[in-house]
């Protein structure tokens, strides 16, 4: 399959967060705000092994995408990576893609933050396992 | 073709995606190819639903998505339900009917 374009968003910087979204959107199915989920997942069961072994995954991911894009890069395949924010990573994107926009684009998304206070709970306690700190407030 | 049922509140994640299937089969095609085709690959839980999302509702990319994730193909199996599953028919499946003609983001590798 050809691709025109190749585009990799920055990656987030908490990879603990991230890896308990991913463990969190495993276990309950949900993978957006706005679906009902398979099952209900107590905290106390999003155990450190769990969010350990998501973090494994998204490393794996990481490193998979790190090396099949280096024979991307020398193919005729154009690779943008752009480290921006994500306004402007997106007019960015309209621009390379030449889609024409007057001045700012009014987009609105139905994505909502899955985030929950009791995230904070299981980072700690993951904190703790680890004897440091991993995620800022 | 605004593929609005993505965000029904009742429907769990697989039923979201069949109804999005049902949307799909009965929308129209389209014959000719986008002008560009984009991927966009990241790792899960990344915001980059939120970005694909953010792109879809100027009407202008396409409808990005998770197109190549096995859930989503799974969901084109069930509601299709070809005789023997092929990738470049599916392929042709999603640029038809979810790109626009100014670039087909086609693939969000994954969520």
């Amino acid at each position: 399959m050809y691709f025109d374009r190749i585009y990799r968003p920055a990656e987030k910087e908490q990879k603990f967060a991230q890896a308990l979204s991913y463990a969190k959107a495993n276990m309950t199915g949900q993978w957006r705000v706005t679906d009902k989920p398979t099952r209900h997942v107590p905290t106390d069961e999003i155990t450190n092994s769990i969010v350990i072994g998501a973090l494994h995954q998204l490393s794996l991911w990481d490193e998979f995408y790190e090396s099949h894009l280096a024979k991307i890069r020398s193919s005729e395949l154009l690779l943008r990576r752009l480290f921006v924010g994500p306004l402007r990573y997106f007019y960015d994107v309209l621009d390379d893609c030449g889609i024409e926009r007057q001045g700012i684009v009014d987009f609105n998304c139905a994505v909502g933050i899955q985030r929950v206070d009791s995230d904070r709970t299981v980072l700690s306690r993951l904190e703790n396992y680890l004897g440091c700190r991993i995620a800022d407030e | 073709m605004p593929l609005d049922s993505m965000d029904s509140a009742s429907k769990t994640f697989d039923e979201r995606l069949y109804a999005l299937f049902e949307q799909l089969r009965n929308a129209a095609g389209r014959s000719q190819p986008p002008r560009k085709k984009v991927a966009i690959i990241s790792t899960p839980r990344c915001g980059s639903k939120f970005f694909c999302e953010s792109l879809a509702s100027t009407g202008r990319s396409g409808y990005p998505a998770e197109w190549m994730n096995p859930s989503y193909v799974n969901a084109y199996a069930r509601v299709l339900k070809p005789t023997n599953l092929k990738l470049s028919e599916y392929v042709n499946f999603i640029i038809g009917r979810t790109t626009s003609p100014d670039a087909g983001l086609l693939a969000q590798l994954p969520c």
